[in-house]
């Protein structure tokens, strides 16, 4: 029988291997003042900037754009990484959402005009993207969006608000949705490529309950005026762009929730150790070493279910119902094991100076963003021929 | 209202939307009501590209209205008024 390898990431090559710790090294050298700035809901420009020495703002765009042409399963690898070694949760959620709401769409859907404008630019960290999608009346049924955008000379004039937007108090360049014509659902809607500080699109940031660190806002659109060359896809299938990024962010994102839930595993490994209480070690009993027996049991499998994604996505398979099934079990799996982490830090988890309580705060978002849990589950049932 | 049953477009359009959107659902008639329950808004997109590969069509988004997506026999129908269309209008 062969010896088990001392891999972090027993499943990949010796160059994914390689790149995770090269990834996991750089991480954990990112931040030094998380907590503080968690406090104030404040991004760390210099944390993302530092992202660029690995090439994590383009990870999966081809060279020729500036990205680092990843396969799947390596960009996810990649972001595990990030979300293991940097404790800025919010700072990996950002890098995230940049990736499949900005450098994916606009590789995959944009012209090569496009391409080569904005492309590098996302790709080296120097641009921000974001997209803008959902509105106060417009969630999970985010195709029931209101926001207009009219014909004009010299391009289309948008109005309207959209809500929750990741990214959207520091984006240099918006992927806006929004109406052209009536039609139905998903057909009518429009993706427009707006460039941050465009007269008329107006940013307020949000805050929050998690992912402090990671900038959210509020976006109004009055007449706001954009060339014809802004629009990114077809006129009136902009759903097409819109799924693109959900189905890259649902299949991902979840990568950097397994890092984060071994990170935080591992935290409770060396309290459970030092803490004693009753003559002996709190990991010597059961109640706590059970606790921390269910992360590893939940890291393990989250990590299986994430990577059988990427090599879905890798093989050119179809993954919806792949994805919704590591959307649920991973976001649901990263709250439990931050809400067991608190409970095993007793008063002291409660407290922002041990990281688990900013760790739970952070999990939770896992089980909204890219389509709740209710919505990921709608879409296994309807794999299922339910 | 009935013209396109059994045509080839039909056929082809059900069969898409039985093994792609249902899932292999035998249930679905051409008559079936599409929108109400069956298929969603993916669907529905991926139903709109598989409609311009299959039948070799660029569908303006002013083309697509909500009626022409009742049923398998509604869609089989506007697809075959396109196409007659686009016959008509080359040269």
């Amino acid at each position: 029988m062969r010896a088990r390898p001392a891999s972090l990431v027993e499943w990949a090559t010796p160059e994914q291997v390689e790149f995770f710790e090269t990834v996991t090294r750089l991480a954990r050298t990112l931040t030094a003042d998380t907590r503080e700035r968690d406090r104030v809901s404040a991004f760390s420009r210099e944390a993302w900037d530092r992202c660029a020495e690995v090439g994590l703002h383009g990870l999966p765009a081809p060279e020729q754009y500036g990205g680092a042409g990843a396969d799947a399963v390596t960009t996810m690898l990649a972001l595990e990484a990030l979300g293991y070694g940097c404790p800025d949760n919010g700072l990996v959620f950002t890098v995230n959402a940049h990736l499949w709401t900005s450098v994916v769409p606009v590789w995959m859907h944009g012209t090569e005009e496009q391409r080569q404008r904005w492309l590098p630019g996302l790709c080296s960290g120097k641009l921000i993207g974001c997209h803008a999608a959902t509105e106060p009346e417009a969630g999970s049924d985010v195709f029931a969006m209101s926001a207009t955008a009219r014909p004009a000379e010299g391009g289309y004039v948008l109005n309207g608000r959209k809500v929750f937007i990741t990214n959207a108090p520091v984006a240099d360049l918006l992927i806006v949705f929004a109406r052209t014509s009536r039609g139905i659902g998903p057909i009518g809607i429009t993706a427009f490529m707006v460039e941050g500080g465009t007269a008329g699109c107006s940013i307020v940031p949000m805050d929050k309950l998690g992912l402090r660190t990671s900038p959210m806002g509020e976006i109004a659109l009055e007449d706001c005026l954009v060339p014809e060359s802004a629009v990114l896809g077809r006129v009136g299938r902009g759903g097409e762009v819109f799924q693109t990024s959900m189905s890259w962010e649902r299949a991902c994102i979840m990568a950097s929730h397994v890092g984060l839930m071994r990170r935080t595993m591992e935290a409770c490994i060396e309290y459970a150790r030092s803490r004693r209480q009753g003559g002996k070690p709190i990991g010597k009993y059961e109640s706590v070493a059970d606790k921390i027996a269910d992360m590893k049991v939940a890291v393990d499998a989250s990590r299986a279910l994430v990577l059988r994604v990427g090599w879905l996505m890798d093989h050119g398979f179809d993954t919806r119902l792949e994805a919704a099934v590591a959307k649920v079990f991973v976001s649901e799996a990263s709250v439990r094991t931050a809400l067991d982490a608190v409970q095993i830090h007793g008063g002291y988890g409660y407290m922002p100076e041990f990281e688990v309580e900013r760790a739970l705060r952070d999990a939770i978002g896992g089980t909204i963003y890219s389509g709740t849990s209710e919505i990921q589950r709608r879409i296994i049932a309807r794999g299922l021929g339910l | 209202m009935d013209r396109s049953k059994g045509t080839d477009a039909a056929r082809r359009i059900r069969q898409f939307i039985t093994e792609e959107l249902l899932f292999g659902d035998a249930e679905l008639t051409d008559e079936t009501p599409l929108l109400a329950d069956l298929v969603d808004s993916v669907g529905l997109m991926e139903l709109i590209t598989f409609v311009e590969q299959e039948f070799d069509l660029t569908i303006d988004q002013g083309e697509i209205d909500r009626r022409n997506f009742e049923s398998v026999n509604a869609i089989a129908e506007w697809v075959e008024g396109l196409l007659e269309d686009r016959r008509s209008a080359s040269p």
